[in-house]
Formats: structure tokens, sequence, C-alpha cells
């Protein structure tokens, strides 16, 4: 059995999550909060960290004046807190957004949509898989066509090849939530691990 | 059947449910099993990108890995780092979350205790907050982004101008970041980049695995027990393996045995059964 201090609270905190299997209960409560406050004192202490290194010391000790831009647009997000002033705190903010629409926008173009279309227009047609790939895309593709007349033949075959497409994303979602099952069990089998070889040490 | 038995089959105690799941995860743990495991594809073609750099090859590891995501990254990273160190490989570790560096200090023990020399066989580089943006500046210009480390203070930071001269990228994480290292770093220098990732996301990855633009996807503990398997360094993923396994085929009967039961007791009432 472990003889860190750290380890018994880590263990002991692990059960007390689980106890919520059971049922709500004050014990989970406490723990869900502790976490909840310990993640939000963390990530404030990396930012002020991250904050003092890329801005703080960059602008004290090499004279670059221009970090101050960033420090002076994080305390304009803080005016948040104060209901009159509450104002200025949207400009940073739209800043922000514009910043991050503008960097994905111009790099998602290349590396999500035109690679993609690229990659899957020159596939070549040598294998099930790649047949199967490019059948896939061009039914699920139908499924999205609206813009046929419904009672025509050619609105009918779209239909027709669109249902193949609404099955095959059925059978994708499917995937994807046996992935996050899986997901979840690697959780709880990385937690029995941990409560059975590291704090009680009965496991090998 | 008793109909009985089938209605009360649809309303098992969630805690039966959960009592059983325990048990069936740790039986397999306490008693290997052994069961075969099938290299996927995916995590071969992650070994083989990284197995074919030559002994010297520059990596640039960025991990977003937090507790929530550390039972699934943690192994396939650990197993990366070990086959980085048994390829004599000069890594750059970045963490790209705030509750990552805890992780990759664990990871730097690992190169110290391999006789690594930090700052010329491997470096660690502070944690920046950014996420997008971040590796928009990487992209970009990687000396600026961390200005703050002092030229002269590590030999192998010195020799880098930039992303250009990695050899290679894996990028690690539960998010976005992969995403983000395709567009920003992979399409602009052409870094062979894989990803371990959870297994979450795999189905939505695997696209840019197709397309190329990843030489090959780590996902979830299968992918780091492949790895491990592969790289011929046994670790939590393989051991894991076994339980995981057992996990699934509960799951399953848990799923077959419910539908069953209800489409029985479907068909009852519909024709005015026990009601």
């Amino acid at each position: 059995m472990s003889a860190s201090p750290g380890v018994w609270l880590a263990a002991i905190f692990t059960l007390a999550i689980y106890s919520f299997l059971y049922g709500d209960n004050p014990v989970y409560k406490f723990s869900e909060h502790l976490f909840v406050g310990l993640g939000a004192a963390h990530m404030a202490v990396m930012g002020w960290e991250s904050m003092f290194n890329r801005a703080w010391t960059p602008l004290y000790t090499k004279g670059e004046w221009w970090w101050s831009g960033a420090i002076i647009g994080g305390i304009m997000l803080l005016t948040r807190w104060f209901r009159p002033i509450q104002w200025i705190s949207r400009i940073p903010l739209g800043f922000m957004m514009g910043v991050a629409a503008g960097l994905s926008a111009r790099s998602a173009i290349d590396s999500q949509f035109w690679r993609q279309i690229q990659s899957t227009v020159t596939m070549k047609l040598n294998t099930t898989n790649n047949i199967v790939y490019v059948v896939i895309v061009v039914c699920t593709l139908a499924y999205f066509l609206f813009a046929f007349n419904e009672k025509s033949g050619l609105g009918q075959g779209i239909k027709g090849v669109g249902l193949v497409g609404q099955y095959m994303m059925m059978i994708a979602f499917g995937a994807s939530l046996g992935s996050t099952i899986m997901a979840r069990l690697s959780l709880v089998i990385g937690r029995l691990d941990f409560l059975f070889k590291t704090w009680l040490g009965v496991l090998k | 059947m008793n109909g009985d038995f089938l209605t009360r089959m649809q309303n098992i105690d969630r805690r039966v449910i959960y009592t059983v799941v325990f048990l069936v995860l740790l039986f397999p743990m306490f008693n290997p099993i052994g069961l075969p495991l099938k290299i996927s594809l995916v995590t071969q073609k992650a070994f083989d990108a990284v197995d074919a750099l030559p002994a010297g090859s520059l990596v640039m590891f960025t991990t977003a890995n937090a507790p929530g995501t550390a039972a699934e990254l943690e192994p396939q990273s650990i197993a990366l780092m070990r086959h980085a160190i048994n390829n004599k490989l000069r890594v750059v570790l970045n963490p790209t979350a705030a509750e990552s560096p805890r992780f990759v200090d664990g990871y730097r023990q690992m190169f110290l205790k391999a006789g690594y020399v930090e700052g010329k066989d491997f470096l660690v580089l502070p944690y920046l907050a950014g996420g997008e943006t971040l590796f928009g500046a990487m992209g970009s210009d990687l000396k600026s982004a961390y200005s703050m480390i002092a030229a002269g203070s590590s030999a192998l930071w010195d020799s880098i101008d930039g992303m250009q001269d990695f050899d290679m990228l894996a990028d690690c994480g539960g998010g976005e970041s992969q995403l983000w290292a395709l567009a920003h770093i992979e399409a602009k220098h052409k870094t062979p980049t894989i990803c371990l990732i959870t297994a979450v996301i795999l189905a939505v990855r695997q696209p840019y695995f197709t397309s190329g633009q990843y030489k090959g996807i780590v996902s979830g503990l299968s992918g780091a027990a492949e790895y491990e398997v592969l790289a011929r360094v046994p670790g939590k993923g393989a051991s894991g393996m076994d339980a995981q396994s057992m996990g699934h085929l509960w799951v399953i009967f848990t799923i077959l045995a419910g539908n069953i039961a209800y489409f029985i007791t479907k068909g009852k009432k519909s024709s005015g059964g026990d009601r």
C-alpha cells in the first residue's frame, strides 16, 4: 500500500467521485466542487504564468512595448465584473473572435476543405476500401441535396441514393458511439489501475 | 420466456450494471487472459513513420494531455517517448494545454533517466496559452513565439530556426489541436505529422489519414497497446486491453439483451398481451 499522502488523497477522491454511481450524496458534491475549484485555480495560475512569460517579461526586460496591448486587452476583459463599464470587455472579446475566425478560416480552407476534396476526387478506385469510401461520400452528399423536385425521376433517384447515405451516416454515428464507450472504459481502467496498483499495491 | 423477467431486464438497477462493469474490468486485470491484439493500419503507419526516422532526427511533441484524457493519452505518449529514446531521436516537448506541463515533466524524467542531456538531446518548452493562435504563431515564427527562451540557453534551441527544421510533428490531445497542427504546421512546412488521440475522435480524424495529411494515428488505449507491441515497449496500454475487451463484451451483451427483451415485450404489448 502506498505511503504517499498524495496518492491517498487521490484514491479517496476517486472513490468519492465514483460514489455518485450509487446515488447523489454530499461526499460526491464536495469532491466535485473541490475538483472544479482546483481546476479553475490551476488554469488561473498557468494563465498568469503564461502572460508573465509571454507579455510582461519581454515588455519589462526588452522594452517590447507592443506587448502592453495584450496586457491592456486582458485587463479590459476583466471589466465584465463591473456593470457600468461592462461594455469595455466587448472590445477585446470582439478582437479575439475576429482573430480566431480569420486564423481558422484561412487555414481550414486549405487543410480541412480543399485537401479533403482533392484527396477524395483523386482517389484511385483500385481497392475495395477506396471504392466503399467514394460510394459513401457520394451517397452522403446526395442526402444533403435539396434542390431537386422529389416527384421527378431524377429527384427520386437522388432521394434513393441519399437514403443509402443516411444509413451510412447512422453507421458512422454508431462507430463514434462505440468509440465513446471504449474511451469511457479506458478511463475506468485507468482509475482501477491507479487504485489497485498505485494505491493498494495488490496488482502487479 | 417469462414476461416478468423480460420486463425486469429492461429495468435493471444501474448500480447492478455498474457493479458488474467493475467486476468484469477487474477480473482480467488480476488474471490476464492474453486476448490476441490486431494491429490497425493507422497505428502501424504511425509506428512506421517514427521508426523510419534516422537517429538524431528532430521531433516536436505537442501535447494537450490532461487528467480527463490521461487514461488513453498517457500510455500512448509513454510508448512514443520510449520509442524515441530507443531510436535516439531528439525531442522538443511542448505542452499546449494548461494541464499538460505536469505530464511533460514525467516525460522529462524519462529522457533524463535514459541518459539524454536536457537542452542538447531534448528540450522542454514552457506552456503558453493561446490554443490555435499558438499553433499559428509556431507555424509562422517558432522562435518569436517562444521569445522568452534566451539565445545561448540551450544548444538544441539555438540550432532550430523554425518548424521547417523538424523531421516530424507528433500532436497529442483529445480536442482540436490535431487540426491546428495540420492547418498551421503540416500545410505550411510539409512536416510529417502523426497524432495521438482519444478513441472518441478517431472517426473524425481518420479522413485526414486517408488524405495523407497524417502519416499515422494512435487512437485510444487500443492504439497505445498496439504501439507498445510494435515498438516492443510493454506498458499500461497492452495490460489494459484484456479489461477493455471484457468490458466491450459486457456492453454488447447488455445492448443485445435489452433490445431483445424490448422487442419481445413490445410485440406482446401491441397484441394486447401483458399490459
